[in-house]
């Protein structure tokens, strides 16, 4: 179990950066919806039941208004650092600007532990199984730091692909806090996301691949695209090799599937290395029928081909 | 540590309360409010035992800083009944009710929780939706099928597609046997109300907790507990050098010490217990002691164990061997001589974890008698009474164990883990001392399912006939013997399979090793031998290109066949079942081979659709779901009831009460599988009352008679008939009364449902008058005792003959499997479970034993694997221990077959075991025709999966090549 000696609940930003400060030198915890961070503290237990960890102080941010809520503008989303996956389900108009995230996050955990796990928090924890992070990297995906320097509160604008550098490594200084993650808007996009596991519900990646995809108005060809993956290496991967490949070209499956043959190229865990090359090819593949399907193109015709496997 | 006020609005009140910063809501609820329908099955987010809503939103109260419930409103399962048993129960917790959706009950709160969510949030969710919402909520027992159905009858009463009436209308007859009467335990169960061992506080209870080994193997040189002594609080510490009388504890032999003993055994085995005022001020001292090691060398797998020269574990066993049990019948040298072909397999079977929700918890305390008494979830308070003694050095009545209410048992309550420690402590400190297992450590020091090696030999003729089989099974029984010796016995006696064959040669071996121990697990070994035979029987098929329900037909045991144990049985019902299922499923006959997509029995209307994310948003199937094939797989079993090689007996004590009610006493305990409810249904059809006429007095040494052990599939078998036995005692005492009284004999009267009467007669009394007469004017209280024995024999040490039990049961079941190709996850999309259950008592119960069997199954089949390096557990929490969700499991079809058992009163035989040994074959078979890949090891992940397909491509490119 998680204990500390002081549990710190500021309500507003510049006291929670002010207290960051104040304990940067000491042990410290921000904590959004503490999901990854209580579990956590009962590891290493085995064996010993005295698990517990202790910190000095734990700042827990759920209650500044800051964090809260989003916001679409110039083709950017911007949202606050404590909102939830949960969101992603209910909220109709972040559906309509992120169309991938609404099946990565019927993917995520369960509906108890969405209404309480951050985005943020997923990208801090910077999991390579984390299934936030590869949809985040495909829209351009940037987080938003804050600190205080004397009264004054500094920000800066770090890329998801900067920020996690890898397994459980980000780089967030000690004094700074994640109050937003940016993202492209895929307004009129399809969007998917798939995932492997063990099984359905509550169930960590093995392997995942997200796409947001838009085709041009005569329906023949892709006008942009966005693909990227998960579980597959120390940190997410961005496609970009398989979306230059298809960026104009028709939809077809044959181009489909040349762009995905690409994404085995990119398997970097050691564990289950044969595994997940094999997988992902396929997920790439998926991936972009799937967000087609999305935003209405089946092209059905070309995966009857495939039924042959 | 800083404190914070808390004020919230919990049930309705208002509370405010002053609590440790840090801890979480789910520690304010129990401890501060002492509302304990919240329940901690993982800690760690993983289970949903803990489920509440907070300001209106289902939320993991285990994953909740307390400090964030400030200002919240909190609402938790107490308050669905208006915080009491007596309320006015939800449609949802009578709609559980009714289906039978309980079973344990451990998950059961946060289970009702999660489905009152899932109404509120869309009152017309349909199935999927259903599933997909309760995807937090895990289920050990249910299988979910009859969670989810109750969930949809909560949903059509709530939109009066269905009366509300049926939710309080039971639809069965007066005739209780053979009718799905309602458990009478369930209403404690959905309103949160039953309180389990770690829910249970006595005045002036000391927390305990213990220090375990972090090695493997090593010696203890020295333990100081000195400053641990010093923390304020802390009562007592206790080591082995405290047990007073002979330590040693186990299912069959005594090999474990209440605390290790010298040295350690295993990562996670007890080494000092400390017990304190509270939980903190115990830890801290668990933490203060010191020991020092002297680390061994270890020994991890079977083949290293068996060498000449490995370390040796237990001294008496110098070659690391706990058991090996020899069966030998014919002469198969012969047998594989007369075969047209020999085929030979090795198979490989994983540890898996009971997984029960509620993890090990106990409270012992001495009373004013000076018994020594030890409440906890035991699936065998006899033996663990006897145990108790010995540890203790006391007379066996001042040693009492009470069953409190189990969560969940599957085998794994049967080791007498922790009960020595907490007696000792209570004895030492005279207080009550409670102890509560986190999940890290229940599955760290638990037993597990022996991991076992089988090489398989298997001859067959022509015809199909098989004419010799030939299986060595090798279990890893890590450091302690528990429940191996009897394991191997079962594992042995039942390995060939329900099949007549001329020449059997059988030898399965139990090691001892520095692993976590393995016991006692649903079907006892019988799953791991059963399950090579029965993909075996697939290979053999293929080759002969016969049907494989044929080729079961063929070699299945038929009316007067003799086992391999060489007992020759009556009456064989399995080539009943064996039929039932075929036509159940609407098998296609064809030869067993990947037949896959061609067959036409594929997606009927009795499967599940795979499971498809996103159900609340999608209404149709996206078009990307390439690469999926489909298949169908089968498997046939059989089982013996109750205990086995050794007589076996039960008893019963019953009291004809006032106004007409009754008492029955008997040592049942109860595990989930519904016990209470048939013994009330037998008892109630005896005396002629009414099952909510009768209350049962279980579970306590001191006041019951013994009934034995929870396992076996001997429950029903074994204290039904103890009962109902003890029941006609009564009568014919009852009866002699009252026919005294009325002036006839008793053999013209008759009883049911509440009244007795003469027959052809208008002389009629109710029960409640009739015992008045019996008490008040004949001076007699109507009581009786009965008690069951199944006169088992043991196996002869050389060629295993013998007559193990009285009662075989027989089953067989089809699966019905999509394997995705890309990623190769499988998923089980339909199940027909046929199985003779001897007489069937209570049908509903009988499904519900069924489905919880077959997803276990799935569970082994497919994900469960528990995994240790060197020693250490590397799936010590439900994130990496993976089990069953509601998406996971298919659509279970249950087909009940009735062969009565000649040879007991009642007829009934069991089903708690049997219905899952068939399942794990059934999938892996299944997997094979729809993808024609054959895993011989388990489970059949997704990694798995897809090696054995690119093996498969492969080998098919590399033979194109050579043919080129
Ligand atoms: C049962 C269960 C199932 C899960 N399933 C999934 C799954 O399917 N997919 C998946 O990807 N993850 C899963 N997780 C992991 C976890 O839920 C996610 O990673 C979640 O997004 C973490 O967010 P949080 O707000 O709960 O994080 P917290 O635990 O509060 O924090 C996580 C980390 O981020 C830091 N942090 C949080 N907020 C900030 C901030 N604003 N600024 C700076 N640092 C911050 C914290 O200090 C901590 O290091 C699961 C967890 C559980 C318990
Ligand atoms: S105890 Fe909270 S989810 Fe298991
Ligand atoms: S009834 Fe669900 S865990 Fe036992």
């Amino acid at each position: 179990m998680l204990t500390c000696d002081t549990y710190h609940i500021p309500t507003s930003l510049p006291e929670a950066l002010e207290m960051l400060n104040r304990y940067a030198n000491n042990d410290v915890r921000i904590l959004a919806g503490a999901t990854d961070t209580l579990p956590w503290a009962r590891q290493g237990r085995a064996g010993d039941v005295t698990g517990d960890h202790n910190v000095e102080n734990i700042v827990d941010v759920s209650r500044v208004p800051e964090l809260n809520g989003y916001e679409v503008k110039a083709g950017r989303v911007r949202m606050g650092s404590n909102l939830v996956f949960q969101n992603f389900l209910e909220d109709d108009t972040l559906s309509l600007h992120l169309p991938n995230m609404r099946y990565c996050a019927i993917w995520f955990a369960d509906d108890q532990i969405r209404r309480q796990a951050t985005l943020a928090g997923n990208l801090a924890n910077a999991s390579p199984a984390a299934d936030g992070t590869p949809p985040m990297v495909a829209l351009n995906g940037e987080v938003e730091l804050a600190s205080l320097a004397g009264k004054e509160i500094i920000r800066r604008q770090v890329p998801v692909t900067e920020f996690i550098t890898g397994p459980g490594k980000t780089t967030l200084a000690d004094n700074e806090l994640i109050t937003a993650v940016n993202c492209d808007s895929a307004r009129g996009y399809g969007g998917s996301f798939e995932k492997v596991g063990q099984r359905r519900s509550l169930v960590i990646s093995v392997a995942c691949a997200t796409c947001c995809v838009k085709v041009s108005g005569d329906g023949r060809r892709f006008e942009e695209i966005r693909l990227a993956l998960g579980g597959i290496g120390p940190v997410p991967i961005r496609l970009d090799d398989a979306e230059n490949l298809l960026r104009g070209s028709d939809v077809t499956y044959a181009a489909i599937s040349r762009a995905a043959k690409l994404a085995p190229n990119r398997v970097a865990s050691r564990s289950r290395r044969d595994y997940r090359e094999d997988v992902i090819q396929g997920f790439a593949e998926r991936a972009i029928i799937n967000a087609l399907a999305d935003c209405g193109h089946n092209i059905k015709e070309k995966t009857e081909e495939l039924a042959h496997v | 540590m800083s404190e914070h006020l808390i004020e919230a609005t919990v049930n309705g009140r208002k509370v405010r309360k002053t609590v440790k910063a840090g801890t979480r809501l789910i520690d304010f609820l129990r401890d501060d409010l002492q509302l304990t329908g919240t329940k901690e099955g993982c800690g760690a987010g993983e289970c949903g035992t803990c489920s509440v809503f907070v300001d209106g939103k289902l939320m993991k109260s285990c994953l909740m800083p307390v400090s964030r419930a400030d200002g919240t409103v909190i609402e938790t399962v107490e308050n669905l009944s208006g915080g009491s048993i007596l309320g006015e129960r939800t449609a949802v917790q009578k709609a559980f009710h009714k289906m039978g959706a309980s079973q344990c009950g451990y998950c059961i709160p946060g289970m009702v929780m999660a489905a009152t969510a899932v109404l509120q949030d869309n009152p017309q969710a349909e199935r999927e939706e259903i599933k997909e919402r309760m995807g937090g909520n895990i289920c050990r027992c249910t299988g979910y099928q009859k969670i989810i159905d109750a969930v949809e009858l909560a949903r059509d009463v709530a939109n009066q597609i269905q009366p509300a009436g049926v939710l309080d209308t039971e639809e069965h007859h007066d005739d209780f046997i053979g009718a799905s009467v309602w458990r009478i335990d369930a209403p404690g169960k959905v309103t949160g109300q039953l309180k389990y061992a770690g829910d249970m506080v006595l005045p002036g209870m000391l927390e305990m907790q213990v220090l375990r080994s972090p090695h493997a193997h090593a010696r203890i040189v020295s333990i100081d507990f000195s400053s641990a002594l010093e923390v304020p609080g802390v009562h007592a510490v206790i080591t082995a050098d405290d047990v007073p009388g002979t330590d040693g504890y186990g299912v069959f032999v005594h090999d474990q010490p209440v605390m290790a003993r010298g040295k350690v055994r295993h990562v996670g085995e007890a080494v000092a217990a400390v017990a304190a005022d509270d939980l903190q001020a115990a830890k801290e001292a668990v933490r203060l002691i010191r020991v020092v090691y002297e680390q061994l060398p270890a020994v991890f797998d079977t083949d290293t164990a068996k060498a000449p020269g490995a370390p040796i574990v237990h001294d008496y066993a110098p070659e690391n061997l706990v058991k090996h049990i020899p069966i030998r019948k014919g002469d198969v040298d012969a047998g594989f001589a007369e075969a047209s072909f020999v085929l030979e397999h090795t198979f490989q079977t994983q540890p898996v974890e009971h997984a029960y929700l509620e993890p090990e918890a106990g409270i012992g305390y001495v009373d004013a008698d000076g018994v020594v008494t030890v409440h906890s979830p035991s699936q065998n308070i006899t033996h663990h009474r006897h145990m108790l003694a010995d540890i203790l050095d006391l007379p066996i009545n001042k040693v009492r164990m009470i069953m409190s209410p189990v969560g969940g048992g599957f085998g794994g309550k049967e080791d007498m883990l922790y009960q020595g420690m907490l007696a000792i402590m209570a004895m030492k400190t005279g207080r009550p001392v409670r102890l509560v297992f986190t999940r890290e450590e229940s599955i760290t020091v638990s037993a597990k399912r022996h991991p076992t090696r089988i090489q398989y030999r298997m001859g067959v003729a022509k015809d199909g006939r098989i004419t010799a089989s030939q299986l060595k099974c090798e279990s890893d029984g890590g450091a302690y013997g528990c429940s191996t010796e009897g394991v191997m016995r079962k594992m042995a006696i039942l390995g060939p399979g329900p099949y007549d064959i001329p020449n059997v040669k059988i030898d399965t071996y139990g090691y001892y090793t520095n692993n976590t121990p393995s016991g006692a697990f649903r079907t006892f070994g019988a799953m791991q031998s059963e399950f090579s035979t029965e993909v075996m029987l697939d290979l053999a098929a293929e080759k002969l290109q016969l049907d494989p329900f044929e080729i079961r037909r063929i070699n299945g045991m038929r009316n007067g066949a003799i086992t391999h144990t060489k007992q020759k049985l009556e009456s064989v019902s399995f080539q009943r079942v064996l039929e039932a299922a075929r036509e159940g499923s609407r098998w296609e006959s064809g030869p067993s081979s990947s037949r896959g997509e061609q067959r036409k029995d594929l997606s009927g209307t009795d499967i599940r659709p795979p499971c498809q994310l996103g159900a609340r948003f999608m209404s149709t199937k996206p078009e990307g779901e390439f690469g999926r094939v489909r298949g169908r797989g089968m498997a046939a079993s059989w089982y013996g009831i109750a205990r086995t090689a050794t007589i076996d007996r039960a008893g019963a004590w019953v009291e004809l009460d006032d106004g007409g009610t009754a008492k029955v006493l008997t040592g049942v305990t109860e595990i989930g599988e519904g016990i209470l409810t048939v013994l009330a249904q037998v008892a109630a059809d005896e005396l002629g009352i009414r099952p909510e006429n009768i209350t049962i007095g279980d579970n306590d040494t001191a006041r019951s008679p013994e009934a034995a052990h929870a396992g076996a599939t001997r429950q029903t078998y074994m204290i039904a008939n103890a009962v109902a036995l003890a029941c006609r005692n009564v009568r014919e005492r009852f009866d002699a009364e009252i026919a005294a009284f009325w002036e006839v004999e008793p053999d013209q009267l008759e009883a049911s449902n509440g009244h007795i009467r003469v027959r052809e007669t208008n002389k009629s009394m109710t029960m409640a008058e009739a015992v008045a007469v019996c008490k008040g004017q004949r001076g007699v209280v109507p009581v009786g005792s009965g008690s069951y024995t199944a006169p088992h024999t043991g196996l002869d040490p050389v060629d295993g003959s013998g007559k193990p039990w009285q009662a075989y049961v027989y089953g067989c079941q089809v699966a019905e499997v999509e394997v995705d190709t890309v990623t190769g996850e499988v998923q089980v999309l339909g199940v027909w479970a046929a199985h003779d259950v001897g007489r069937v008592i209570n049908p509903q119960g009988v499904e519900g034993q069924i489905e919880g069997g077959v997803v276990q199954g799935l569970g082994q089949a497919l994900m469960e694997d528990y995994q240790q390096t060197d020693g250490h557990a590397v799936s010590h929490g439900f994130d990496k221990y993976i089990l069953p969700t509601s998406l996971d499991v298919p659509h279970i079809n249950s087909i009940i077959i009735e062969d009565p058992d000649p040879l007991s009163p009642l007829g009934a035989k069991g089903i708690g075991e049997p219905a899952l040994v068939p399942t794990v074959p059934a999938i892996i078979n299944a997997i094979y025709d729809a993808a024609g890949i054959r895993l011989t090891s388990l489970p059949a992940t997704p990694v798995k999966v897809l090696a054995a397909l690119r093996d498969k491509k492969r080998m098919r490119e590399g033979s194109l090549e050579a043919a080129e």
